[in-house]
């Protein structure tokens, strides 16, 4: 499954990958969607910085943008005397895809919508003087 | 004449997936191929039919020679026509007017249902 997904990622589609076209995500965010995706286990956001040779707070702000797309999910790890980290591991190629059809969808409504409400507009044009010089 | 001709490429529907509050000149642009100063002098065309260019430059506020070369390209997407008026005076002068909006309307709903279509198709393969 991780497989098929980077594959999919390294994919020379014409829209240059779903995830940008999309979601509007950086070429970090793709990098590091790759990582998550080809690595065994789910990653700190450290090992995630550390990997992608960037400041912590940059990997921050990529993870976090692919956990509001829904790329990426956070699970939180509980130490034995308290307190707590969060992993990142990649969202289930289903639901990631469930979840663009459903942007894709809004998307389309809203851009029908918007040339439907051109029709209201402008069918009734409003008087004007006769053209003159 | 020839009907509007939609010329959208990937990378402008890009943008205009990616853009927050598309505007319906945003689409036009993106459909049919042009550039945003053009598409709202189709806009103002539609509110101020049989317009001279004189008269255009002076509603859109620009140089006569930017209006010209933008009905140029309106009229060779087939967006706009132009009739030749005679002056009582003697001479003419030309009155453009926009291709009618149901048609330009519905050429725009027809290239974006392909492009859902095709996106839509592409999602479906990643769930594959």
């Amino acid at each position: 499954m991780p497989d098929s997904m980077s594959e999919y990622l390294n994919r020379d589609m014409q829209c240059e990958g779903l995830l940008e076209c999309i979601h509007g995500l950086k070429d970090l965010d793709r990098r590091i969607f790759t990582l998550l995706a080809e690595h065994p286990e789910p990653l700190t956001v450290d090992e995630i910085a550390e990997q992608v040779d960037r400041e912590r707070s940059t990997a921050y702000r990529s993870v976090q943008r692919l956990v509001n797309s829904g790329f990426v999910q956070k699970e939180q790890v509980n130490y034995d005397h308290g307190g707590y980290y969060h992993v990142f591991h990649p969202a289930d190629p289903d639901e990631v895809a469930d979840e663009m059809q459903r942007m894709l969808n809004d998307w389309y409504a809203k851009m029908g919508q918007l040339i439907g409400e051109f029709r209201e507009q402008y069918d009734q044009p409003p008087q004007r003087a006769p053209a003159e010089r | 004449m020839s009907g509007p001709d939609p010329s959208p490429s990937p990378e402008q529907f890009r943008e205009l997936m990616l853009g927050e509050e598309p505007t319906l000149v945003d689409v036009m642009t993106c459909v049919f191929g042009i550039q945003p100063h053009e598409a709202r002098t189709y806009e103002t065309l539609l509110s101020h039919p049989s317009s001279t260019v004189a008269e255009l430059a002076d509603t859109l506020d620009r140089d006569r020679s930017n209006v010209n070369r933008s009905l140029s390209t309106l009229r060779e997407k087939g967006l706009t026509t132009r009739e030749r008026r005679l002056l009582d005076g003697g001479g003419h002068i030309y009155q453009y007017s926009p291709t009618p909006l149901p048609e330009a309307r519905e050429l725009m709903h027809d290239t974006l249902d392909a492009w859902t279509g095709y996106v839509h198709d592409r999602i479906d393969e990643f769930g594959e």
